[in-house]
C-alpha cells in the first residue's frame, strides 16, 4: 500500500512539475501563470491604483502630483511639460504597456517575432510602406531643443521608467500568453505610432477605386460611378444653401471593360470579397459645434465622436495635464503619444474628423529588369533603386522569410501584376505634428488654436474648434498635395519628373469656416468644400454625405441647443440615407407588386411599410430595409462583377451613386445583363431585392415578429481584443446605430465611436465624454471594460478638471502618486 | 522570482522531513494560496477577472481557481508523500 502510494506521489509530482514549468503547446507553463504571488492572479493586485505612493524617475527636474480619480483618469500636475509628458509616459504604460508593443511592432513590421509566422505578411506589408524608416528620419529631422523632440524624450523615459521598475506581478497578461517580455520604448516610437494613424485614415486612394470600376466598365462610367464632386453637395464649409445641393444627373451607359487595368481589379479582387459590406457605411466621424445664439446657455457647444475599429484596449487614454501658467489640457491621447490629441483646456475646445482627401499617388515606373529591379528610368536616364533586405523572425528567433524593400525618390516601389508602382504619400514625408498638437494645446481662442494648426500635414483633418467667447471654427487641415496634372486619382507616368507633386496647396485654400451666419458647424468625412466655391483638387470618390446631412438637418431644427442634445444627437437612430431610400424602395416595390403580384413580395412590402426608419436596438423591421438595400445594390451593379466570378464585389459604389441610379430610373444600369432575354426596369430590380431580402431575413432570422429579427441582435458590436482573444474582449453588443447613421455600424460590426466628447465652453468648463472600453489594457482590472456599457446605452460621463491636485473631491480621488527625481 | 511557485513542494518536503502528514502539507499548501488568491482578491474583483482567465483556457471561472489551489495541494501532497516515504525506508 505505501509502495503504491509512493509510485502515485512520483508520478503526480513528476507530472504537476513537468506542466508547471513547460509550456504546453500554445498554453504557458502553468506553475508560474497560476502562482497567486506572482502569476497572472497577480495581475489582480497590479490593477489596482495604491491609494498613495512614491515612484522615483530619474529625469525628472521637480516633483510631480498624479491623482487618479474614480474614472481611473490620470491628473499630472508638473512644473514643466517635459516632466508632465514623462509622468504621462508612465502612466500610459502601467495601463497600456502591451498595447504600446504591438503598436509598434505592427508599424516596424516585427509582429511576426511576437505572435509567429502567420504575421509575415502584415509585416512584410508594414516594411514594404517603409512606414518605420519614414519615422526614424522624421525624429532625426527634429531639432533637439524643439517641443516635439523634447516631449518624444520625456515620454520615452516615463515609459521606460515604468518598465525598469515593473514587479514580477506587474507583467501584462499577454506577455505571459506569448511567453514573451516586453521592449524598451525607444523615443521614435511615438512617430511609428503617427505613422499608423497615417496609415489608417490617409491610404484610401481614390485612383483604386475609378481604375478598378474602369477596368470593368470603362473610363465614362467609372467617372460617374466613383466621381470626383460627390453629386449631393452638403459640404463642410457652408455653401449659402439652406440643405443639400443635388447635382444628380444620369449615369452614363457601362462601357467596354479596359483590359490594360486588369491587375488593378486582380488587386482589390484579393483584398476586397463583399463591396456591399464596404467600409463607407461603417467608417465615419462626426463633430459639430453650436455658436452661443443658437444654444440655451448662451455658450458656445462641441461634440466630437470619430470612429475607428474599436478595440479592447481602446484607441484612446484619457489624461489631464496642468502645468501652473503653461497648460492646463484635458482628453484623450494616443497610447505612445505625449499630449492630448483631442481635447480641451479652460478655453478652447478641438475635434477631428478624417478628411479623406487624395494624399497618395501612384506611379507606373520603367525598371531594368521585371522581376528584381535595380534601376529606374526618369528623364531619359537610370536611377538607383534603394533597395534592403528585409529579415522577418519568428519568436525563437528564427528566420521564417526573407525579401527585399525597394524605393524610388518618390517611396516605396512595390510590384503589382506586370508593373513596378511607386508611390508617393505624405505620411512618408517629413512633417511635425506633435509641435502642431502642443502649440494648439496651449490657445485660449479659437483663432489662436487655428493659428497653431496651420502646420498640421498628415493626415489631413476637420478640425473643429469652439471657444469661450462663442466663436465656432472649422478648418480641413492639412498637405494638400498639388499635382501637375491637376488630379491624383489616376496612374501617372513615372518615366517623367513632371509627373511629381510640384508643391502644396496653401492654408489660405483649405476648407475653412470662421463664425458662419447660420451659428453652427459639422463635418462628417463628407466632400469639405462645394466645388462650385472652390476647385481645387483635394480628392475625389468622397463618402455619402447622408450624415452629414442629418447633422444639418438636426442643429437646423435645435434653436436652443443644450449640452445633452448635442449627447442624443451621437447616437441619434434616425438616418437620411434611410429617409432617401425607404419611399424610392416602397414606391418601385408597390410599383412591381402591381405589374406582377408576388406573395412574398408583398409581405415583404407590408413588413418594410411598418418600418419607423430607426436603428433601435429593439426594431425588428430595420433589417428588412439593410437587406433590401443591399439585395438591391447587388442586382444594380451586377456589371461591376467581374466575368466568371459571380461572387466577386473588387469594387464598392457609395449610395450617393445609388440615389443617382434612383434618380435616373430609366437608365440602362437596371437591366440585369445576367438575363440577355428580358431587359428589367427599375421597378423589377427593387421587386426582386425586396422578395429576396425577405426571404434571406426569414432564412437567417426566422419569422418578422419572433424577435431573431431584433437589429440589436442581427446587427451588433463586438470590440475585440488586441491580439483577438474573444474571452478578452467584448461581443455582441447592442447598439442604436447603424449603416450611415450618426452611430454608424457596418456588418462586422468592428468600427464605432472610439470617443464621444460634449464640451460647453461657459464661464465653468463642463465635459462629459465616454469610449467604449477602460482606461486600463489589464483585464483583471475593474477598468478593463467599465466604460463599455454606458457607450452603448449613448450616456457619458462628466469629466472632472481639477485646477490643482487639492481640487479633485476626496471621494473621488483612486489614488496620489508623488513623483520624486531620483534612482528607484 | 525568488519564491516562486516551485517553492510549494519544497515546502512540503520540509515540513515532511519535520514529520508533517502529506495531507497536512496539502492542506498548507491549500490554504496558503487560497489566502493568497483572497489577497489578490481583495485588490481587484476576482471572479469577473477568473471568468475571463478561465475562458481563456475554456473554462469556468470558477473552476479555474479551485483547479490553482488543488494544483498546489496536489504539488505538496506528493511531495510530501515522497519523502515520508523515503524517510520511512519506502515501505
Amino acid at each position: 500500500m505505501r509502495r503504491a502510494r509512493l509510485i502515485v506521489a512520483i508520478v503526480l509530482l513528476t507530472l504537476l512539475v513537468l506542466v508547471g514549468s513547460r509550456p504546453m503547446g500554445p498554453l504557458p507553463a502553468l506553475g508560474g501563470f497560476l502562482d497567486p504571488a506572482h502569476g497572472a492572479w497577480a495581475l489582480l493586485r497590479a490593477a489596482a491604483w495604491p491609494a498613495r505612493s512614491e515612484v522615483r524617475i530619474p529625469e525628472l527636474t521637480a516633483p510631480v502630483d498624479l491623482v487618479v480619480d474614480d474614472r481611473g483618469v490620470p491628473h499630472i500636475f508638473a512644473t514643466t511639460e517635459a516632466d508632465a509628458y514623462r509622468v504621462l509616459g508612465w502612466a500610459v504604460a502601467r495601463e497600456r504597456l502591451f498595447q504600446l508593443e504591438m503598436t509598434t511592432r505592427a508599424t516596424a513590421g516585427t509582429l511576426s517575432e511576437l505572435l509567429g509566422p502567420r504575421l509575415v505578411t502584415a509585416d512584410q506589408e508594414a516594411r514594404g510602406l517603409g512606414l518605420a524608416p519614414a519615422a526614424h528620419r522624421k525624429y532625426a529631422a527634429l531639432d533637439p531643443n524643439s517641443g516635439a523632440r523634447i516631449a518624444i524624450d520625456a515620454y520615452a523615459e516615463g515609459v521606460n521608467a515604468w518598465i525598469d521598475g515593473m514587479r514580477p506581478a506587474d507583467l501584462p497578461l499577454e506577455y505571459r500568453l506569448l511567453r514573451a517580455r516586453p521592449s524598451r520604448w525607444k523615443p521614435e516610437y511615438t512617430l511609428y505610432l503617427f505613422a499608423s494613424m497615417g496609415r489608417t485614415l490617409a491610404s484610401d486612394d481614390p485612383a483604386e477605386a475609378r481604375l478598378a470600376v474602369q477596368a470593368l466598365v470603362g473610363s465614362a462610367a467609372a467617372e460617374a460611378l466613383v466621381p470626383r464632386n460627390s453629386p449631393i453637395q452638403m459640404p463642410i464649409q457652408p455653401n449659402g444653401e439652406s440643405g443639400p445641393r443635388y447635382a444628380l444627373a444620369p449615369l452614363p451607359p457601362p462601357g467596354e471593360p479596359d483590359p490594360g487595368l486588369a491587375d488593378v481589379l486582380a488587386l482589390r479582387r484579393g483584398s476586397r470579397s463583399d463591396a456591399s459590406d464596404h467600409d463607407e457605411v461603417a467608417v465615419g466621424s462626426n463633430n459639430w459645434a453650436v455658436a452661443p445664439e443658437r444654444t440655451a446657455g448662451g455658450h458656445a457647444l462641441l461634440a466630437g465622436d470619430p470612429h475607428l475599429r474599436l478595440t479592447l484596449p481602446s484607441i484612446w487614454y484619457e489624461a489631464h495635464l496642468v502645468v501652473p501658467g503653461r497648460l492646463d489640457v484635458a482628453g484623450v491621447s494616443l497610447p505612445g503619444s505625449p499630449g492630448i490629441t483631442i481635447g480641451f483646456n479652460r478655453d478652447v475646445a478641438w475635434t477631428f474628423t478624417n478628411t479623406g482627401s487624395d494624399v497618395l499617388d501612384l506611379y507606373v515606373e520603367s525598371v531594368d529588369d521585371s522581376l528584381a529591379p535595380t534601376r529606374y528610368r526618369l528623364d531619359g536616364g537610370w536611377r538607383p533603386i534603394e533597395q534592403q533586405v528585409q529579415v522577418y523572425r519568428g519568436p525563437g528567433g528564427d528566420t521564417v522569410a526573407v525579401d527585399t524593400t525597394r524605393f524610388t525618390h518618390r517611396g516605396p516601389l512595390r510590384r503589382q501584376g506586370s508593373r513596378w508602382i511607386s508611390l508617393r504619400w505624405t505620411v512618408l514625408e517629413p512633417s511635425s505634428e506633435l509641435d502642431v498638437f502642443a502649440r494648439a494645446a496651449r490657445a485660449t481662442t479659437a483663432l489662436e488654436w487655428l493659428e497653431a494648426m496651420r502646420d498640421y500635414q498628415v493626415p489631413t483633418q476637420n478640425g473643429l474648434v469652439a471657444d469661450r467667447q462663442g466663436t465656432i471654427a472649422i478648418r480641413s487641415s492639412g498637405w494638400y498635395p498639388v499635382r501637375p496634372q491637376g488630379r491624383g486619382d489616376t496612374l501617372l507616368d513615372g518615366t517623367r519628373s513632371t509627373s511629381d507633386w510640384s508643391g502644396r496647396l496653401p492654408v489660405e485654400q483649405y476648407p475653412f469656416a470662421l463664425r458662419p451666419a447660420q451659428g453652427f458647424l459639422a463635418s462628417a468625412n463628407q466632400q469639405p468644400v462645394d466645388p462650385r466655391d472652390n476647385g481645387a483638387y483635394l480628392g475625389g470618390n468622397w463618402p455619402s454625405p447622408f450624415r452629414a446631412i442629418h447633422i444639418n438637418q438636426l442643429l437646423q431644427s435645435e434653436p436652443r441647443m443644450t449640452p445633452d442634445g448635442m449627447r442624443r444627437m451621437q447616437t441619434d437612430p434616425r438616418s437620411a440615407r434611410a429617409a432617401a431610400f425607404l419611399p424610392l424602395l416602397l414606391a418601385g416595390g408597390r410599383a412591381a407588386q402591381a405589374a406582377a403580384p408576388d406573395s412574398r413580395l408583398e409581405r415583404a412590402l407590408q413588413l418594410l411599410g411598418e418600418w419607423d426608419g430607426t436603428y433601435r436596438p429593439d426594431n425588428q423591421r430595420t433589417i428588412l430595409f439593410e437587406l433590401a438595400l443591399r439585395e438591391l445594390t447587388v442586382r444594380l451593379w451586377d456589371e461591376l462583377v467581374p466575368p466568371r466570378e459571380p461572387n466577386a464585389r473588387p469594387v464598392h459604389v457609395t449610395s450617393v451613386t445609388l440615389s443617382q441610379a434612383l434618380h435616373d430610373t430609366g437608365g440602362i444600369w437596371w437591366d440585369d445583363r445576367r438575363t440577355p432575354a428580358r431587359q428589367e426596369r427599375w421597378t423589377d430590380i427593387v421587386g426582386q431585392s425586396l422578395a429576396a431580402a425577405l426571404d434571406t431575413a426569414m432564412t437567417r432570422y426566422g419569422q418578422p415578429d419572433s424577435g431573431g429579427w431584433r437589429w440589436g441582435r442581427v446587427w451588433p458590436t463586438h470590440i475585440m481584443h488586441l491580439l483577438r482573444l474573444r474571452p478578452l474582449s467584448a461581443t455582441g453588443i447592442e447598439v442604436q446605430g447603424g449603416p450611415e447613421t450618426l452611430a454608424p455600424a457596418g456588418r462586422e460590426g468592428e468600427y464605432g465611436a472610439s470617443w464621444r466628447m460634449v464640451v460647453e465652453l461657459g464661464p465653468e468648463l463642463r465635459v462629459w465624454a465616454t469610449y467604449p472600453g477602460g482606461q486600463s489594457g489589464n483585464p483583471a482590472s475593474p477598468y478593463y471594460a467599465n466604460r463599455v456599457s454606458q457607450w452603448a446605452r449613448g450616456e457619458l460621463d462628466s469629466v472632472l478638471v481639477p485646477r490643482n491636485p487639492a481640487a479633485l473631491p476626496a471621494n473621488r480621488v483612486w489614488s496620489r502618486i508623488s513623483f520624486q527625481p531620483g534612482t528607484p | 522570482m525568488v519564491l516562486g511557485w516551485w517553492t510549494v513542494p519544497l515546502f512540503a518536503a520540509v515540513l515532511a522531513l519535520f514529520r508533517a502528514g502529506p495531507w497536512q502539507a496539502a492542506a498548507g499548501a491549500l490554504a496558503a494560496w487560497s489566502i493568497l488568491l483572497v489577497r489578490d482578491g481583495a485588490a481587484s474583483p476576482l471572479m469577473p477577472y477568473a471568468d475571463r482567465l478561465g475562458a481563456l483556457f475554456g473554462l469556468p471561472g470558477v473552476v479555474l481557481v479551485l483547479l490553482t489551489v488543488l494544483f498546489a495541494g496536489l504539488l505538496a501532497w506528493s511531495a510530501a508523500t515522497v519523502v515520508d516515504s523515503l524517510r520511512n525506508g519506502g515501505s
